[in-house]
């Protein structure tokens, strides 16, 4: 079934570098630029995953992430965070606020796509 | 701050743009030996990204506009006959950026120096010159890709 995956990242180069990883496999791409789009993106389009950047303006990644995960309609979603800060608190803090993986830039194309399906394939039961 | 004094910034601005090229751009870049390269010359696109927090400075990324329409042709996976314009050079200076002093900041705070980073601005132009003040240690490496050279500077202060 085709996926929706929603990315968030301020950088369009960043943007086009993971629609571009993920362009063998099969989902429908949306984009959005900061967190409040990200967040409105979302809503409306109920994605199947979101990949997240943590430095953006206006919203941040985490704030963005918070919000996710205190709303009833989104709380399911699974989240990886991509991004270029990799130290520990932050690893620590996302997965505290649920985030499902945590990528660093930069990443291969392979890196992404294993990430992506870890976060889709529902745990066996 | 003798713990970031310490530090090998080279070494690991070097190894985060290596991992960059070869990730994301598929190109060949060799650090150059000896003193920073200092580009002065032509029209010129300089990315820069500050950290503040428990230590305190910033990256400058610079580069002439001919290297700066490869890495983008590159990053962007554009075809030839596509033109780049400038807000596309400095998306992907910007992103360059970004990635280098986010690794940078990781590092400062996994020592104990926590500190947040400014979204990444990209200067333009053939007569400018951007240089920090006040600052403590001061890095500046260069790379180069066939011709063309890039230059990182680091400029780290206290924050007390």
């Amino acid at each position: 079934m085709t996926q929706k995956i929603l990315v968030v990242d301020d950088s369009r180069t960043a943007r086009l570098i993971a629609r571009d990883a993920l362009s063998l496999y099969d989902c429908r791409f949306f984009e959005a630029k900061d967190g409040v789009e990200g967040l409105e993106t979302a809503r409306r389009e109920k994605p199947d995953l979101i990949l997240l950047d943590i430095t953006m303006d206006l919203m941040t990644g985490e704030e963005m992430l918070a919000r996710i995960k205190d709303d009833p309609d989104l709380n399911h979603v699974p989240v990886i965070m991509l991004t270029a800060i990799s130290d520990q608190d932050s690893i620590i803090r996302c997965v505290k606020l649920g985030a499902a993986g945590y990528i660093k830039k930069p990443f291969t194309n392979e890196q992404l796509i294993e990430g992506v399906k870890k976060a889709i394939t529902p745990a066996p039961k | 701050m003798d713990e970031i004094m310490a530090l090998d910034l080279k070494a690991l601005v070097t190894n985060t743009i290596y991992e960059v090229f070869d990730t994301m751009l598929s190109m060949e870049i060799k650090q150059e030996e000896g003193e920073c390269k200092k580009i002065r010359n032509g029209r010129r696109f300089v990315g820069a990204v500050s950290f503040a927090g428990e230590v305190m400075g910033n990256i400058n990324i610079k580069m002439n506009e001919a290297f700066s329409r490869i890495i983008t042709r590159a990053m962007l996976r554009m075809e030839s006959g596509e033109s780049v314009m400038d807000e596309d050079i400095e998306d992907v200076i910007g992103e360059l950026s970004n990635i280098v002093c986010g690794d940078l900041k990781s590092r400062f705070c996994d020592i104990g120096f926590p500190c947040e980073l400014s979204i990444p601005s990209v200067t333009s132009g053939s007569d400018f010159k951007i240089e920090s003040m006040n600052w403590m240690r001061y890095e500046c490496v260069s790379f180069r890709h066939e011709e063309h050279l890039m230059d990182v500077e680091i400029y780290i202060k206290s924050a007390h």
